[in-house]
């Protein structure tokens, strides 16, 4: 654990060099999120509706800043990490030391991404608060926030593994972004499509991390909805694990360390 | 403490033709090609050796420290190293390992190398106080102490190097391989970590695997060299036994001060290499005393041993051929 840890410090370390790309960074989610707010804002007033499925205008504004936010702690690093290492042979010099690549990868994830997961986790712990929800409520969705934190990570750790076959990971990243924005309900809430689609879509990891999650945040849902998805969550988690490490099994005697 | 039995792999490479064609070709169908790697390699090391593998480009070496290191997998064959079986790659396996990988590095780019150190000191579960004393040993001795806080990315390549191997040694592994570990390093910094391997070696029974393009660095650090080519150990033996197998028997350089043969040489066959300086060749069937001889006009004469570069330089030709 301790060796993990570490992992996770130097990261942060390094994280804190780049003053100039963090500011970068959040200062073109803040413009996304306005973009999308106001064309939202433009669909409420140009049509003269107060709601839309079961949406108020503050309610979607609500939804659309959080899943937005959360966007930025659940992102795809991940998955070209591994591809660049592999791509560059800088994969050897991990597999050389008594560490498992996994928790490793996750480590160094939870440290690049430990100033955006705080901010996020005391948006949400205030946005529960402030709707008046029990403790009981409080203690689900932290419990959910984490599993889904979990869900998320594994499935970018899968898709990473694709690295030990193909070149170049980056033509992955729009493809992953698209789905992301669209079956996450980053663009609008997923609910407001059909309910047979949503049925499917809403178990679905990204829908999981986007949609469920700001709906769980925003208290619109109950006590057993959380319990429900955090079910399907830590199915999510054990397929998930298992796939990688079938996979990470495949890919590590495919490869060859080369590259400079 | 290693061996490796009948070890062979095999990677995949594809072949692209020239030009616009070509690379349409190679976009629908891909001609894919296998190329031999290593070919029944045999190969024992022992503890505190210090083995250096020599090879052409292309010849296997790389291939060899990745099979050993548990990096990839042989095809055919097995490796026995320290009991383990590399490629499980078991935490007590590479904890028992140090490498260095001349152009790959494991120092964190923005960071000062104590930061990489720490995290080492964490990962190999080194005690506070074994950590202290050894990185005060592994800085004064390759003299980098001073740079120690200093942003890797700072630090010149040589400085960099060192880094790498106080990383590669800072939980006292019970071998070493390093792969190209002086690439780019001046001759200052290079007889430093000469030196300090030696050192590591005598004090601590390390078990050291060292491949180089550098004849400098196999001639200076191993005692046992093994020469690969096109994926086969063609030789494998000590630099003594080498020389010995390649020097020109009964042959003697002679060094004079006047541009003429100090002694009588109607017996004799002689070469005169340039300018006061001359190559004696001598009778296998007389008593080779010298007659007649000039000791003033002698600067020295030494028995000819070729040098190391020359006698690789040769058996590398001579495989080719």
């Amino acid at each position: 654990m301790n060796k993990y840890l570490r992992i996770l410090y130097s990261q942060i370390s390094s994280q804190l060099i780049y003053k100039f790309d963090t500011c970068v960074k959040l200062a073109l989610k803040v413009m996304q999120i306005l973009t999308t707010v106001f064309i939202w804002k433009a669909i409420y007033i140009s049509n003269e509706y107060n709601y839309i499925g079961e949406y108020s205008y503050n309610n979607m504004i609500m939804y659309i800043i959080l899943a937005n936010v959360a966007s930025v702690i659940f992102s795809f690093e991940p998955c070209f990490r591994l591809g660049t290492l592999i791509h560059s042979g800088k994969l050897t010099t991990l597999l050389l030391r008594p560490i498992h690549l996994l928790y490793e990868s996750f480590a160094r994830y939870m440290g690049s991404k430990i100033l955006e997961v705080t901010v996020y986790l005391i948006l949400a712990f205030f946005m529960i608060n402030a709707q008046g929800a029990d403790i009981l409520y409080v203690f689900f969705a932290l419990i959910f926030l984490l599993l889904a934190f979990l869900m998320f990570f594994m499935c970018v750790s899968v898709i990473s593994t694709i690295g030990f076959w193909i070149i170049q990971m980056w033509p992955l990243r729009s493809i992953l972004t698209a789905i992301y924005l669209l079956m996450g309900g980053l663009y609008f809430p997923l609910d407001l499509l059909p309910k047979p689609y949503y049925m499917v879509l809403s178990v679905t990891p990204f829908a999981i991390v986007g949609h469920v999650l700001t709906k769980v945040l925003t208290c619109q849902v109950e006590n057993t909805f959380i319990l429900y998805y955090c079910l399907i969550t830590l199915i999510w988690i054990v397929f998930l694990y298992y796939i990688y490490n079938i996979l990470l099994s495949k890919g590590l005697k495919k490869y060859e360390g080369m590259g400079n | 403490m290693i061996e490796c039995k009948n070890v062979s792999y095999k990677y995949e490479t594809f072949e692209k033709k020239a030009g616009l064609k070509g690379s349409i070709l190679d976009f629908g169908k891909r001609e894919k090609k296998e190329v031999t790697a290593l070919d029944d390699i045999n190969l024992s090391i022992v503890e505190g050796d210090i083995i250096g593998i020599l090879g052409p480009n292309g010849a296997g070496k790389t291939t060899l420290i990745k099979l050993l290191t548990g990096i990839i997998k042989p095809q055919q064959g097995t490796i026995d190293s320290l009991g383990c079986n590399p490629f499980s790659k078991t935490p007590n396996y590479l904890s028992q390992i140090g490498v260095v990988l001349g152009q790959k590095t494991q120092l964190i780019w923005d960071l000062p190398a104590f930061e990489t150190l720490k995290m080492l000191q964490a990962i190999y579960n080194v005690s506070n106080a074994s950590f202290s004393v050894r990185l005060k040993y592994l800085t004064e001795k390759l003299q980098i102490a001073d740079k120690l806080f200093i942003p890797v990315r700072k630090l010149s390549l040589g400085e960099r190097i060192k880094f790498e191997l106080v990383c590669s040694v800072i939980h006292s592994p019970k071998v070493l391989f390093l792969d190209e570990p002086t690439i780019g390093v001046d001759i200052v910094s290079q007889y430093a970590i000469y030196d300090f391997l030696h050192e590591l070696n005598s004090k601590e029974k390390t078990t050291i695997i060292l491949t180089s393009h550098y004849m400098n660095d196999i001639e200076k650090m191993a005692n046992r060299i093994a020469v690969i080519i096109k994926g086969k150990i063609v030789k494998e033996s000590t630099i003594d036994e080498i020389r010995k197998e390649y020097s020109t028997q009964n042959c003697y350089i002679i060094e004079t001060k006047e541009n003429k043969i100090p002694f009588d040489a109607k017996a004799y066959r002689i070469e005169r290499i340039e300018s006061c300086k001359y190559k004696l060749y001598l009778n296998e069937d007389s008593e080779n005393i010298l007659n007649n001889v000039n000791i003033s006009n002698i600067v020295s004469i030494r028995e000819e041993v070729p040098k190391l570069e020359e006698i690789i330089f040769k058996m590398f030709t001579q495989e080719n051929q």
